[in-house]
């Protein structure tokens, strides 16, 4: 019975076969076909659908037009929906750190002056000590480098402590609890909404969002000019991110090369740009945390 | 029989798909390609701080002239101080880097200027990294209170700051040697003088033995310098100690001698002398006055400039029909020819850092500044004109000065010293008082 299901199977299969033949095989006898249009390799990226880019696709804003009418991409409103109550924990309490003002509140800032326990003054303990200065006498030799009177309105240790929580996540060798506790609820859930077969896809980044990133990052990152030539200068950085796309550390992975003053002032520079206002928070999807926690940024100078 | 193949079949696809999605799930780490840019790197300067009794004047001029040093290198973009949030005296004391994070400033430079009992000023300064929020240096300087001092003072720690954010040495602790040209162009007057690299502090030489002075080239490791003068109708090198004024012939020769510079050493000469219809280069020591002939070619081979590390000479020839550039070992021989572009090439210079070598190009009645490797490879000009010529470089090899003449109608022209980065940007003027050809820049002055 079985052997006869399979074989009715196989007989409609080649007669859909034969049909199919005769419909497309035959010549056109009718209109001639037009001469084919040259062939254009297409590759196939997937992109996903809370993409990032929407400063990316603005340089082709005159397309948009055309798309408004079309009510064909699914695209758009997830990521609105899910943006505005993440953006909403960040000026509230959590970090009292490197968050610049609006421009509108700058005289408020500028009246704090004399207040010198400001968060951006506790988060770095190196500011107990004013670092010492190297003395340069133009004339005389060996006068003693000046004591720091001036320099000791430092910050107490009680608040260093106070900011004890801050400086871990500011710490260049991330706390252990941050990988090794997964503080990701947001990166569980979502796959759980989805399909199965959206669930794989969605936990990795697709090239919209790193693109969107890497163009938040090349906007961020300024080279040293220095004239000598660059093109050596190519080096990975490894970025330890937290779960609120603040960068928790940073390390050149090529350290042998930091004897190099321009190499090194190139690495300042990159690990200024990852830490910049204009790259803080970074441009990830906050649902894919497990994605990347861990980066590798590869820095490389333009050409030309 | 078909029925086991489909099973086979089914479980092989239910196994890869497995494996894709496990592939799928592991989490590797995340790679980003960064280029960036290369765009001036703003910073702000404030006032150094008067205390102790120190002349408040004095801080204002030293930030002047660190931010002029900053802007004029192209590196950097000075932010405007009207838009400084916390007080200069407050940032001195403490930088509260939130005000200056607003201002998208990425470096800070802070400090105080203070009396010393002894009479004497100090100038504590500090340079800070905004977003790291973090000192990168930190340098306290005794001086004498002179405003000669001031400007110097000032250049050190624009060194500091340069040398510290790009990684090359600074270049404004330098001076340019130049010919100061005056008359009118039939009877020039060319005399030698001398400036800051920014054009303060210009002065003329005393006591010159010709009012014809051509190329002075500075010594690389003492206050010396070495030009050729005309005297009468016959030019002759000379040798100048620019802090002691003394000077003198570097040796009586048989034909004319020209085209002097000094070996890396800074104990050699070398230089052309025309013998004949030849032209050929020539080495002295100073401390015996020992000389060698390096080229013997036949025609013209002159404007011999050393590479840093002392082992090869590129010199200008016509050996092969029009001026080109050719490398030749420092004791001579192993000659070959390096510039094969069109027109003709002259005053190759190489580089203090030994990457490139500038030249003078001329082409269609149009004159090139341009660099190219060692080997020839890699020219681009950098600057042109109806008559620009002269290049010298600064000491960390990253900018260039060469004189251009505009003409102003047919009988008067002016003449003036520029810089220029050598990736061709930031071309700007150096202020001097009258016509000035021919520069020569010094060695860094910061011990």
């Amino acid at each position: 019975m079985d052997s006869m299901r399979s074989w009715l199977a196989a007989s409609i299969a080649v007669h859909a076969l034969i049909l199919a033949l005769i419909i497309f095989g035959l010549p056109y006898f009718h209109t001639k076909p037009k001469d084919m249009a040259p062939m254009i390799s297409v590759e196939l990226v997937t992109v996903g659908k809370e993409t990032t880019t929407k400063q990316v696709s603005d340089a082709n804003k005159v397309k948009e037009h055309p798309q408004e009418e079309q009510p064909a991409p699914p695209t758009p409103p997830p990521p609105q929906a899910e943006q505005p109550p993440k953006q909403e924990p960040q000026p509230t309490p959590p970090q009292p750190k490197l968050e610049p003002q609006p421009a509108p509140k700058l005289p408020d800032v500028a009246s704090e002056v004399p207040d010198l326990t400001t968060p951006d003054l506790t988060v770095k303990p190196s500011f107990k000590d004013m670092p010492k200065l190297a003395a340069v006498d133009t004339a005389v030799p060996a006068l003693a480098v000046p004591t720091k009177p001036d320099f000791k309105k430092v910050p107490p240790k009680p608040q260093v402590d106070q900011f004890q929580a801050v400086l871990k996540n500011l710490t260049k060798d991330p706390p252990k609890p941050l990988t090794d506790a997964p503080p990701v609820p947001k990166a569980k859930t979502p796959p759980t909404e989805r399909t199965g077969a959206q669930a794989p896809i969605a936990a990795n980044l697709t090239a919209s969002e790193m693109d969107a990133v890497r163009q938040q990052l090349n906007g961020c990152m300024n080279w040293p000019a220095a004239d000598k030539d660059l093109r050596d200068l190519q080096f990975d950085v490894d970025l330890t991110i937290n779960p609120d796309r603040t960068v928790a550390s940073a390390r050149i992975v090529d350290q042998g090369k930091m004897s190099d003053p321009v190499f090194a002032a190139a690495a300042r520079a990159a690990l200024r740009a990852v830490r910049m206002a204009q790259c803080t928070p970074l441009d990830l999807p906050p649902d894919k945390y497990q994605s990347w926690q861990e980066m590798t940024v590869t820095f490389s100078p333009p050409r030309g | 029989m078909i029925q086991q193949i489909w099973s086979g079949r089914l479980s092989g696809i239910v196994a890869l798909c497995f494996a894709f999605f496990a592939a799928g799930t592991a989490q590797a780490r995340v790679h980003i390609d960064v280029t960036g840019n290369i765009n001036p790197l703003p910073i702000a300067v404030t006032e150094l701080q008067a205390q102790a009794g120190a002349d408040p004047s004095v801080g204002a001029s030293i930030s002047d002239v660190i931010t002029s040093d900053l802007r004029n290198s192209g590196a950097f973009r000075p932010l405007d101080p009207a838009s400084f949030i916390q007080a200069a005296q407050a940032a001195a004391d403490q930088p509260r880097f939130a005000d200056w994070k607003v201002l998208n400033a990425q470096a800070l430079v802070t400090g105080v200027v203070a009396a010393e009992p002894d009479g004497r000023l100090r100038a504590d300064f500090r340079l800070w990294d905004v977003t790291d929020q973090a000192q990168l240096a930190g340098v306290s300087y005794r001086f004498p209170p002179q405003a000669q001092s001031y400007r110097q003072i000032a250049h050190m720690i624009a060194d500091v700051i340069y040398k510290t954010l790009t990684g090359e040495d600074g270049y404004f602790n330098t001076q340019v040697v130049y010919v100061a040209e005056s008359g009118p162009l039939d009877r020039r007057v060319k005399r030698l003088a001398i400036m800051d690299q920014d054009g303060a502090n210009n002065r003329i030489l005393g006591d010159q033995p010709s009012s014809l002075i051509l190329t002075p080239r500075f010594s690389p490791n003492s206050p010396e310098i070495t030009y050729m003068a005309f005297m009468g109708a016959k030019p002759r090198v000379f040798v100048r100690n620019i802090e002691t004024g003394r000077q003198e012939p570097l040796g009586d020769f048989p034909g004319m001698s020209f085209a002097p510079r000094f070996a890396p050493d800074g104990n050699h000469v070398i230089f052309s002398q025309a013998i004949g219809a030849d032209t050929n280069i020539y080495v002295m020591d100073t401390r015996t006055r020992a000389i060698q002939q390096l080229t013997n070619s036949g025609g013209i081979s002159t404007a011999p400039s050393y590479s840093p590390d002392g082992s090869k000479i590129a010199f200008e020839s016509d050996r092969g029909g029009q001026p080109q550039i050719y490398v030749m070992d420092a004791g001579g021989g192993g000659a070959h020819r390096v510039s094969f572009g069109q027109g003709s090439y002259d005053d190759p210079v190489w580089s203090p850092r030994g990457d490139w070598i500038a030249f003078t190009k001329r082409q269609g009645g149009q004159f090139y500044i341009g660099v190219m490797r060692p080997d020839g490879s890699g020219e681009r000009t950098i600057a042109s004109g109806a008559h620009v010529e002269g290049p010298t470089w600064a000491p960390n090899g990253s900018v260039l000065m060469y004189f251009k003449q505009q003409w102003i109608g047919q009988t008067q022209s002016r003449t003036r010293i520029y810089s220029i980065r050598i990736t061709g940007q930031n071309e700007h003027e150096i202020p001097t008082p009258t016509d000035a050809s021919d520069p020569a820049w010094s060695p860094s002055l910061t011990q």
